[in-house]
């Protein structure tokens, strides 16, 4: 879950980010490296890469917001040096 | 997708490696969106090239101007070394008529005390080859070294 450092403000998936965090030991164990889709709080799929899961979620849902995130062992962070924020 | 881009810029130590990009929603979107005839929204805008971005950025106004529609939220780190969760885009990057890069994945930034609207980070360079020429005031950024 996010620390009391992170918040989730701002971020229009929250429920897909939290059910994400709650499902990543099992993502783990079945779909390593593979992008999963996620909407609401159910997973979708688990596509080979970022373009079969974005094309994943729009024929399924179309222009709407969905989740996507690649099952990694270490959590996928990014890093900027100017201000951002 | 082919060639290279280049920019001479007359203080390229002061103002960096800007150039002029248009930013649209990916390819991906865009099919969805013609197939309910709709218009695809596109936006040229001032980008910055960055190292120190490990990925590309595209600024709140920009975002919001494109309609774009978040596709996850990741975890940033900024100079300020406080994480926060930031929504992430599909979008396409046009730098030419040429050379455009069809489905990549953007973050959204507060890039308001900047005068750019979009950072081009290492995921957009570790495409290609970026070279930085300071006594002639050049860069190029060459997909097909």
């Amino acid at each position: 879950m996010p620390t009391r450092r992170e918040t989730l403000k701002g971020c229009e998936l929250k429920k897909e980010y939290k059910t994400f965090l709650n499902r990543r030991g099992q993502l783990l164990t079945e779909h390593l490296n593979e992008y999963v889709v996620i909407k609401d709080e159910k997973i979708v799929d688990c596509c080979k890469t970022y373009e079969d899961a974005l094309k994943c979620g729009l024929d399924r849902f179309g222009n709407v917001p969905f989740f996507i995130r690649m099952v990694c062992k270490e959590e996928e962070v990014h890093f900027f040096q100017q201000g951002i924020s | 997708m082919a060639s290279a881009f280049r920019r001479k810029l007359p203080d390229l130590r002061k103002s960096g490696p800007l150039c002029k990009v248009t930013i649209k929603p990916s390819i991906a979107t865009i099919d969805i969106l013609k197939s309910e005839k709709k218009k695809v929204p596109s936006q040229e805008v001032l980008a910055l090239i960055d190292t120190g971005a490990s990925s590309t950025a595209i600024s709140r106004k920009i975002a919001k101007k494109l309609k774009l529609v978040s596709r996850g939220s990741v975890k940033v780190y900024t100079s300020s070394k406080k994480a926060e969760m930031r929504n992430e885009y599909d979008v396409s990057l046009l730098f030419s008529r040429k050379i455009h890069l069809d489905i990549l994945r953007a973050l959204e930034a507060n890039l308001q005390d900047h005068h750019i609207d979009c950072l081009i980070g290492r995921d957009i360079l570790d495409l290609g080859t970026f070279t930085y020429d300071g006594p002639k005031g050049v860069f190029v950024l060459d997909f097909n070294p």
